[in-house]
């Protein structure tokens, strides 16, 4: 029960820093803010996972919390399927494609570098020590 | 004092979509025993089909409605780190079909759950 806690109020807080980086990104011609919003986010959610499951610094609570809630509230999938709906049907094809095959490749880019953060700030703290 | 009250519609809608989301997905994954993220895609799926038919109903259901609905609950009972996460996990494991077709269906089939939610929500 105490996760479930942690989740929805890390799920909306999220949804509050998604709806104010809405507000001041402009998302007229291009969903920029989405755009934004799910790529920051990707690469947050690496850091966290590389933090919880590599270096166990971060506790199953700490998980739930960040990675279920805050981060799972903050990227969106529903509105990046809306917005691709929308330039699809408004006429605007290649948009469309670009949007799509740029969140889908740098959205795994973004994991990947997120991930690989920790190990390499922490592989130069070592060698500084060393 | 709008745009306080606006916020925390936005913050009950959230935490009701996170939690939505955990509890779903987790059964899903824990029922199903996928070798892929069922969890995930069904809710993806599930939160486009909602969208589309919010976005047709919008007129009728009042700015703060939609924003409740639509910023907070939706946007949050789906995800995009969650999908793109467990998409490179099945890559970085080899399990290239699973996540070629994670990503594919992903993306046609959350296409037209949003269609389909536009449909029905003319109908209504």
């Amino acid at each position: 029960m105490k996760n479930i806690g942690l989740i929805a109020i890390g799920g909306g807080l999220g949804a509050l820093a998604r709806w104010a980086l809405i507000a001041l990104i402009p998302g007229y011609l291009f969903p920029t803010n989405i755009f934004v919003i799910n790529l920051s986010g990707s690469f947050f959610l690496g850091l966290v996972m590389s933090l919880a499951v590599e270096y166990s610094l971060l506790k199953e609570r700490g998980r739930l919390f960040w990675a279920v809630g805050v981060l799972g509230g903050f990227t969106t999938f529903s509105t990046f399927m809306m917005g691709t709906y929308s330039l699809l049907t408004g006429g605007a094809i290649p948009t469309a494609f670009t949007y799509l095959a740029a969140s889908i490749i740098l959205g795994l880019g973004a994991v990947g570098v997120g991930f690989a953060v920790p190990r390499l700030v922490f592989r130069r703290l070592a060698s500084r020590d060393g | 004092m709008v745009i306080i009250l606006n916020g925390v519609v936005v913050f009950l809608g959230g935490a009701l979509g996170a939690t939505s989301r955990f509890l779903l997905s987790s059964w899903i994954n824990q029922t199903a025993r996928a070798r892929w993220p069922l969890g995930t895609f069904v809710v993806n799926i599930f939160g486009s089909l909602l969208i589309g038919l919010v976005a047709s109903q919008s007129s009728t259901l009042g700015g703060r409605w939609t924003l409740f609905l639509d910023m907070g609950f939706i946007g949050a009972f789906t995800t995009f780190s969650s999908f793109s996460y467990e998409t490179l996990t099945l890559l970085q494991a080899g399990e290239y079909l699973e996540a070629g077709l994670n990503l594919l269906l992903s993306i046609v089939v959350g296409l037209l759950a949003v269609t389909a939610g536009f449909i029905i929500g003319r109908a209504l």
